[in-house]
């Protein structure tokens, strides 16, 4: 089924987008804190806010960079005993895969839909990190892109799952890496 | 005991036997904890906040900083080569010891260890630099992979140390702290790795091979030429860890300086174009999402661990059965090598820290030096079957070409994974190792 792969390959570019964004992200991190601490030293004046930054930012760049980790097989797992039932009875292995990847869908779905509502109040009471009147850094984009990367992982892992799902039926033969394309 | 701490202890139980089955580690910590508070509480609703409260504040804190800045520093000093120039400087030192590249590949190891907090990275450069020139002087293959992977270990140990930052943040203890703490402890298994080395050339030379005359046609550098070599990574050294021991620096910004100045270093000796920094910035987001992940659903694990009471069970337990802490310490220690045969160190900390905290704290024991104990043991696992992830990385790292089986590489490994048994029970029979610079 070539939309099947198509839907993946396509997917695969949303993906690697939100990857390429939180990498360059940990980048910026790297020189806004150098700033800070040149700015700091040389001329006595630290950056105001750059302690929220970080704060806000390695979420942000978790949940943006997660979707591709999970696609290009990146998520820690102990797969020494999964690789010898693979060998043997490859479609038992399938299945598990299959049940490993729904259970991933619905977890991801659960935090989403429980994330929601904490956004729409982020936005509505305008809640922000740091302290009044210093440094305020609002909390509902972070919120946004949160949702935006559990969104991005259900599909990844019902991608694999409906991959999964096909090589278990014999539909398909099993890809020879893991990635999920 | 309660019906919660049966339900808790029973998802403990099912937790491990998925991760074993292959699921994703952090899925299925996520997993049993929506499940074991779901069931204890009797509502989905208070399961489902408590996993979206450990997702969106679980890493929403200054010091996860540390994690992508210096998993970014160890990866751009090794693409920079300078693993490679600390190797040549190291050789030249020591080669006209008998092992001497073996000691070497230690000390260059220790010095490496000192600039990068991985010891994937460490493995991963020394098997491209050291490994070769072994095998040309006429070292084993078994021997010189075996020195790669012990050595690699010391990445972790001396730091700045990935998995000591994780440590420091189930524990709540000072990251700074538990860098210093490592100083020691490092620096004496590199020595001991030499003397093993020594004594094994000198008892074991079927292992160790060598002695093979290699051309001299390689010329010796000068004293200034190695000064040159050495000088970027002094540079690196004093600048994270005097910034931050001198109070300078928090450790999230002697992680950014650090980055920063490998980053200036490798464009300046021009061994990184813009491809090869954007790669090894791709593969800092993949380290740092899986890390955090594990954060993120080891902080929902030990909320489960709470609600359902079996941390205050197991405190108990421990505390009055008359154990003592010889016994905790004994039973935790063998529990972490056998979990290290086929997970990965951060899975165990995550796993075996939140169960053993509340006892440990009702013992009053020194978490710092805990810290290095709990390290010690988990690094073992690195070079133990099946699942060595250090020596897999050296089996990937050596490419299909070469002949070097992963059974050699674990075989050569297990002296070095002794020698770091014996300095594990150092560490536990003499504290002030951990505890001398604090």
């Amino acid at each position: 089924m070539a939309d099947a792969r198509s839907a993946r390959a396509g997917f695969g570019a949303v993906t690697a987008l939100l990857a390429a964004i939180g990498t360059g992200w940990i980048l910026f991190l790297m020189a806004l804190i150098c700033a800070d601490v040149l700015s700091r030293w040389l001329l006595n004046a630290p950056i105001l806010g750059v302690a929220e930054m970080v704060q806000f930012s390695i979420v942000g760049i978790v949940f943006l960079q997660l979707p591709q980790t999970l696609r290009v097989g990146g998520l820690t797992r102990a797969d020494v005993l999964f690789a010898r039932i693979q060998s043997r009875a490859p479609r038992v292995a399938c299945v598990m895969q299959l049940a490993y990847d729904l259970i991933g869908a619905a977890l991801f779905a659960i935090i989403l839909i429980t994330t929601w509502p904490l956004a729409e109040q982020a936005f509505a009471n305008r809640e922000f990190y740091g302290s009044t009147g210093v440094v305020q850094i609002p909390t509902g984009p972070l919120k946004a892109i949160i949702i935006l990367g559990c969104a991005a992982l259900v599909v990844q892992f019902s991608l694999l799952a409906w991959r999964d799902l096909r090589i278990a039926l014999g539909c398909a033969r099993p890809a020879v890496s893991a990635v999920g394309d | 005991m309660t019906d919660a701490t049966i339900i808790g202890l029973a998802s403990i139980g099912v937790m491990l036997a998925l991760i074993y089955a292959g699921m994703y580690v952090g899925v299925a910590l996520m997993l049993l904890s929506f499940v074991g508070v779901w069931i204890i509480r009797g509502d989905v609703g208070i399961a489902a906040n408590l996993l979206a409260l450990a997702a969106n504040d679980a890493i929403s804190d200054y010091v996860f900083g540390v994690v992508p800045l210096f998993v970014l520093m160890g990866l751009l000093v090794s693409a920079a080569d300078i693993g490679k120039d600390t190797f040549e400087v190291a050789h030249q030192i020591f080669r006209r010891v008998r092992g001497g590249l073996g000691i070497a590949t230690v000390a260059a190891n220790a010095v490496f260890a000192a600039i990068t907090g991985i010891s994937i990275a460490s493995a991963a450069v020394f098997t491209k630099v050291a490994v070769p020139e072994m095998l040309r002087y006429g070292h084993t293959p078994r021997f010189a992979v075996g020195v790669v992977a012990g050595s690699s270990v010391l990445g972790m140990l001396i730091p700045p140390s990935l998995l000591l930052i994780l440590y420091g943040v189930l524990t709540e203890k000072s990251i700074g702290d538990l860098f210093i703490a490592g100083i020691i402890p490092g620096i004496v298994l590199a020595v001991a790795y030499c003397a093993g080395i020594l004594a094994m050339g000198r008892f074991w030379p079927a292992f160790v091979g060598g002695g093979a005359v290699a051309d001299e046609a390689r010329a010796l550098m000068s004293a200034g030429e190695m000064a040159a070599k050495m000088l970027p990574v002094v540079l690196l050294v004093a600048l994270v860890l005097g910034g931050l021991y001198g109070g300078v620096f928090t450790p999230t910004e002697a992680g950014a300086v650090g980055a920063a100045g490998a980053l200036a270093l490798a464009l300046v000796k021009r061994r990184l174009d813009w491809r090869g920094l954007w790669k090894v910035l791709v593969e800092t987001a993949h380290i740092t999402a899986a890390i955090c992940f594990l954060i993120i659903s080891a902080s929902l694990y030990s909320r489960m661990l709470a609600v359902s009471g079996v941390t205050e069970l197991l405190r108990t337990l421990i505390v009055d059965s008359g154990l003592g802490f010889g016994g905790l310490l004994a039973i935790y220690v063998a529990v972490i090598l056998l979990l290290g045969t086929i997970l990965d160190s951060s899975s165990i900390m995550l796993i075996t820290i939140p169960l053993v905290l509340p006892a440990l704290v009702a013992f009053g024991t020194d978490l710092v030096w805990f810290g290095i104990v709990t390290l010690l043991a988990v690094e073992i696992g690195l070079l133990t079957p099946p699942f060595g992830i250090a020596v897999f990385v050296i089996r990937a790292t050596l490419g299909n070409d070469s002949p070097i089986t992963l059974n050699d590489i674990f075989a050569g490994a297990a002296p070095f994974a002794a020698i770091m048994f014996l300095m594990l029970l150092a560490v536990i029979a003499f504290p002030r190792l951990a505890t001398a610079l604090l």
